[in-house]
């Protein structure tokens, strides 16, 4: 049978609509379960009817035949012959796809063999036909007035589900016309107030009592009969209805009902018995409820495996949709703008021929906001709402999570969120796939996550989401997270990266190891996921539209990765900006900030670390690379003095001219005296080209996934939306481009693909490597710790430190000077002796050098003073280092540190008295508490040099230690351990939460408010010392003398 | 005021206002008259319905059940979502072949 192709194609396409949402509504048929939602079936079951229905009329025979078999089991779902269980939804499901697959295919979907489809359907449909229905159908219930015709019947499982809601069911009888009417209610509103308070079960009119137009009687009533489950019991459901409690009965625990009124007590005749239906007499006695589910459904159980192979149809490429849906008002203004289009032309036309410059003007401008209005609305056109892909995901991950024995609970938001067609088609692939892993790898057994404390049941959700004019699409699954150093260690056996590029490598980088080409994770290559199809894949194709994706993960707590897209591909916003004399467009998508460096401060910002260059940008170390150099143009300038190009011969970015340019000579130079005789004589005053505005470094701060770079430009341009042309195929070898765009003046602009660069620049990204990890960290406490020190020698060669904070002063003397007494050095000094000591006599270090001219240093400790032998050069510095405190330890040392590319030992001058005169410290009789233990101390300093120095000290006194690294840590463990601690130690300048809020804290609850806080700082201005008497700081002590901190700690305990 | 016209084999009337009990009167006469004229197809529009009351369902009802004594059949369309959710909850979308508005 021929038909027209039109009424074939409107056939077609008729039915795919029907199909489209079918997937979902059978999926909510199988959620409701045995409490079918009506309207659901019917949708479904009207979707099967008319395409059977169409086929029928077409001749297409194999489409009629399922959709028709499909109707069928839907009709007796419909009907309630059937509970959907998971088993019979799977069947309809398989069905269905086949049956989009035929109708796709529509020309050859007689030759398909649909066989297995066709039995199963049949099977299922005769598995319930009532004789055999009672391994699925469930136990029917009949409830009925008490000797009235009307009656329900309803699946035993329903009543029993809603009671265990703690709902009672009631049968009530009511009359609408009485009831409602007469009680000038309005008939929605009483309906809308019974469907608040409880559910209908079930409802019937008695439309016989009705009777005809001839007769009057449906003037007068209207016998409502519904059956009812609510929560509120009987003595009060009356209030409900406001009819007298006669008319409602309540249906007991053993399926009895009787009145709630009084007028029939239990007794009366009135109370029947209800009938167990059939199928309460075939169901097995013991367990009928379980038996239904188990029962074997079908003997040819399908599985999506086996169900795929024999009605298999070849996949074809679905054909690109021909069709699109266009809101009708769109269209009108697409009408209207080409009215305008038109107007515009004949203006334009007309002013050219008058040459009339000023309407040309005034025509280009109306042509220009036309073609932009225009270019907005046919963009529109193109839309598509995101729910396109998203609904089927729900079928995706409901057969995933059964064939995986998972549990999977995904939840989609932002389905409105709209996107390019040409997106929207081509992120279907790497979305499912995407989703696909999570079920597969993310989301870990019911077993395995109740091990892991977390529910059975897995949750996944998409959203999609509008920001900053991309569109956002999140997959978040609470699964077991990726592991960095798995993936690493994996990419390294594979061959994919090195060991030592791992060990540089930030989690983040690691994980994004996962998009690498021929990297698979699975350690079997599953059915669900591994087809072939890597995450690299996904990568690509998210990258051609543009895109960006990322991936967070924290082991043991699921994944998350953001993608993010462009709305559309055709015209893209994107930066302009040219280097050797070439623009190039970088897409605002990649664009983070524009940054410019002004030339005197290139030296001060830029650095190098290791072999690459890095900026300091808000605290943060970015690396540089220089555009001319990945896309491998030769560097030039334009030479000022001579207008010529010239080869930039630089090699660091931070690299200025040499004396020997034309740009900084002086005017001794002949050739430019007499070209600018003008050129001022002083070299700092003249156009020193390292100083010129052009020798600015112009930054362009981009990103591409987890890394973030500076480009090096020449010059920035404007921000334009450029037109993407894609790139022949003869540049398919140039990865730093994606792709080409014509400019105004009619020149070509390549597009800048930032991920590309970063990858011919080999970047990896700048927190990863060690030695930026220490830079940052050295930058970041430059802020915040900064350690005052006094730097000596002893010996030519060593270098010594110590806390300037300790050091009274420093005097200059003779060598001849120190006097030997009694076998120790002394010195005469403000009209006492000064004893004195040498690093080495206590130290194994190098002797102090044989000098004339020596140091001392006087210290104030335990109350006397002590002079320490030094050597020039001395210094006193402000820096921030990081303390060693292991290697170089040792008797009078505390470890060390390089400062000024020395390594520096840092002295422990209370280490060093003690050691020479053990009888100078007095031996403070250890503070016991009440309970006879050492007294605790709660120490909070987040620098873990002074942290571990401290905490030494006060345990050599015998005091316990709790340490803290910040103010908030503290708290928390002062909160904790509240009985044991007597004391707290804490410094003022701590991140999170400063000393001064700590002890306000403490000061604030009552607990601690006799509690002694010390403050032991650097910072010790009278401001300070003021503000924190303020908050109730007891004591301030200077770090770090040793011996005056110990006092005052024991002074304090003593006096508590 | 009600309206009726004929297309085909199908008579439909077309009520001009809500079917409430003031109104019925009117509507009963028309389709008795119908009925007395031996119209076996009738279509109830009920596009210019927005509330029914009580006796106006049971005027739809009773036409229904005049008409199926008669042999013919009755068809309500254009029925507005408020009265189709009043005919789902009473289950008469089932009892009456229904069009809902489109």
């Amino acid at each position: 049978m021929k038909q027209d192709d039109e009424t074939l194609q409107m056939y077609v396409e008729e039915s795919l609509e029907h199909l489209s949402d079918i997937e979902n509504d059978l999926l909510g048929i199988e959620q409701a379960g045995a409490n079918i939602d009506e309207e659901l079936v019917n949708k479904v079951f009207r979707a099967a009817h008319s395409i059977k229905g169409g086929a029928g009329f077409m001749g297409l025979t194999n489409i009629r035949d399922l959709a028709h078999k499909m109707e069928n089991v839907l009709g007796m779902i419909r009907s309630r012959e059937m509970v959907p269980n998971p088993e019979i939804v799977n069947i309809l499901l398989l069905a269905s796809d086949t049956l989009r697959d035929l109708i796709n295919n529509v020309s050859n979907s007689n030759e398909i063999d649909i066989s297995q489809h066709i039995e199963a359907l049949t099977q299922l449909a005769s598995n319930q036909a009532p004789d055999e229905g009672k391994a699925v159908s469930p136990r029917m219930i009949d409830i009925s007035f008490p000797g009235g015709k009307i009656g329900f019947t309803v699946p035993e499982e329903q009543i029993s589900a809603l009671r265990k809601q703690g709902k009672y069911i009631y049968l009530v009888q009511l009359d609408l016309v009485s009831d409602i009417h007469s009680r000038d209610k309005k008939l929605l509103n009483a309906i809308g107030e019974l469907e608040k308070s409880g559910t209908i079960m079930d409802a019937a009119v008695d439309t016989e009592a009705v009777g005809t137009l001839e007769e009057d009687r449906f003037l007068n009533q209207l016998p409502f009969a519904i059956l009812y489950a609510s929560i509120l019991d009987d003595t009060i459901i009356d209030s409900l209805f406001e009819i007298d409690k006669n008319r409602i009965f309540q249906l007991a625990e053993d399926m009895t009902i009787r009145s709630i009124g009084p007028a029939f007590p239990e007794e009366t005749p009135a109370v029947e018995r209800v009938n167990k239906e059939t199928t309460a007499k075939k169901a097995p006695a013991d367990n009928p409820d379980m038996k239904e589910e188990k029962a074997p459904l079908l003997p040819a159980r399908m599985d999506a495996q086996a169900a795929k192979k024999p009605g298999k149809i070849k996949q074809k490429q679905a054909p690109a949709e021909t069709s699109l849906r266009v809101n009708v008002s769109l269209l009108d203004s697409l009408m209207n703008l080409a009215g305008e289009l038109v107007l515009g032309r004949n203006q334009l036309v007309q002013a050219v021929m008058l040459d009339d410059s000023r309407t040309i003007q005034v025509a280009s401008q109306r042509l220009n906001l036309i073609t932009s209005e225009l270019q907005e609305a046919i963009m529109r056109t193109r839309m598509q709402p995101i729910g396109n892909v998203f609904n089927k995901f729900p079928r995706v991950v409901r057969d995933m999570a059964r064939n995986l024995g998972k549990e999977v609970e995904l939840t989609l938001e932002g389905k409105e969120v709209e996107l390019d067609k040409t997106i929207i088609e081509a992120i279907s692939d790497p979305l499912t796939h995407l989703v696909r892993n999570a079920v597969d790898h993310g989301i870990e057994s019911p077993d395995d996550r109740l091990k892991a404390g977390k529910e059975p049941k897995g949750k996944l959700r998409l959203r999609a989401y509008h920001e900053a004019g991309q569109v956002n699409i999140e997959i978040t699954d609470d699964g077991k997270g990726l592991d960095g150093d798995k993936l690493s260690a994996a990419a390294v056996a594979k061959g994919l990266i090195t060991s030592e590029q791992a060990a540089v490598m930030s989690e983040k980088e690691k994980i994004n190891l996962i998009f690498l080409p021929g990297f698979s994770t699975a350690e079997k290559v599953t059915d669900v996921s591994g087809r072939g199809v890597g995450m690299d894949v996904v990568k690509t194709n998210l990258d051609k539209l543009g895109g960006n994706i990322e991936i967070d993960s924290t082991v043991g707590e699921g994944t998350d990765i953001h993608i993010k897209l462009p709305l559309t591909l055709a015209i893209i916003p994107s930066q302009i900006i040219s280097t050797c004399g070439e623009r190039y467009a970088i897409p605002q998508v990649n664009l983070e900030e524009l940054l410019r460096i002004p030339a005197d401060e290139v030296k001060d910002r830029i650095e190098k670390v290791g072999k690459a260059q890095v900026v300091r940008l808000r605290g943060k170390l970015l690396p540089l690379v220089r555009l001319a150099d990945v896309i491998g143009v030769e560097r030039t300038y334009i030479d000022p003095v001579e207008g010529e190009e010239k080869r930039d011969r630089r090699k660091d970015i931070a690299d200025r001219r040499s004396r020997k340019s034309p740009l900084i000579t002086d005017n001794s130079q002949p050739t430019n005296h007499n070209l600018q005789p003008t050129t001022p004589v002083d070299r700092r005053g003249g156009p020193d080209r390292r100083y010129h505005a052009a020798s600015a470094v112009n930054v362009v701060v981009v990103s591409a996934g987890a890394t973030k770079y500076g480009l090096v430009v020449d010059k920035l341009h404007d921000a334009e939306e450029i037109v993407v042309k894609p790139l022949g195929r003869h540049f398919k070898h140039c990865k730093g481009y994606a792709g080409a765009t014509i400019m105004g003046d009619g020149r070509v602009a390549l597009i800048l693909d930032v991920a590309g660069l970063c990858r011919m620049a080999r970047l990896t990204s700048v927190e990863g490597t060690a030695r930026a990890a220490e830079v940052a960290r050295e930058s970041v406490k430059s802020k915040e710790d900064a350690h005052s020190l006094l730097i000596f020698r002893n010996a030519e060669d060593e270098q010594f430190a110590v806390p300037l904070g300790l050091v009274s002063r420093i005097e200059k003397i003779k060598k001849t000077d120190i006097e030997m007494v009694g076998g120790k050095k002394v010195l005469q000094y403000r009209g006492s002796s000064l004893p004195l000591f040498a690093i080495e006599e206590v130290a194994d270090v190098k002797p102090l050098s044989d000098k004339e001219d020596l140091l001392v240093i006087v210290f104030l400790l335990a109350g006397r003073e002590v002079g320490l032998l030094a050597t020039a050069p001395v210094d006193a510095v402000e820096l921030s280092v990081h303390f060693d405190e292991s290697t170089l330890k040792q008797p009078g040392i505390m470890g060390s540190a390089i400062i000024g590319n020395h390594t520096t030992l840092m002295i422990d001058i209370f280490g060093l008295v003690q050691t020479i005169n053990p009888d100078w410290f007095s031996e403070r009789k250890p503070i016991q508490t009440s309970g006879g233990n050492a007294p605790t101390i709660l120490f909070a300093e987040d620098s873990s040099f002074f942290r571990n120095q401290v905490k030494t000290f006060m345990e050599d006194e015998g005091y316990t230690v709790i340490e803290a690294e910040d103010g908030m840590i503290a708290w928390n463990l002062l909160q904790e351990h509240a009985d044991e601690i007597s004391l707290v130690v804490t410094d003022i300048e701590m991140p999170n939460l400063d000393g001064f809020s700590l002890t306000e804290k403490i000061r604030g609850d009552m607990r601690f408010s006799r509690l002694p806080v010390i403050a032991l700082t650097t910072l010790a201005s009278d401001e300070d010392i003021a503000r924190g008497k303020e908050v109730g700081i007891d004591d301030y002590e200077i770090k770090l003398d040793r011996e005056k901190l110990m006092e005052k700690i024991h002074n304090h305990l003593k006096r508590t | 005021m009600a309206t009726t016209r004929k297309k085909g084999g199908q008579t439909i009337i077309r009520p001009g206002k809500d079917l409430l009990a003031s109104a019925v009167d009117d509507l009963r006469k028309k389709l008795l008259n119908k009925l007395e004229k031996g119209s076996k197809e009738l279509i109830i529009d009920l596009a210019r319905v927005k509330m029914v009351d009580p006796v106006g369902l049971g005027l739809l009802i009773a036409a229904h059940n005049s008409l199926e004594n008669a042999g013919g059949t009755l068809a309500i369309k254009n029925v507005s979502e408020d009265i189709y959710e009043i005919f789902k909850v009473m289950r008469l979308h089932q009892y009456f072949e229904v069009r809902q508005a489109i």
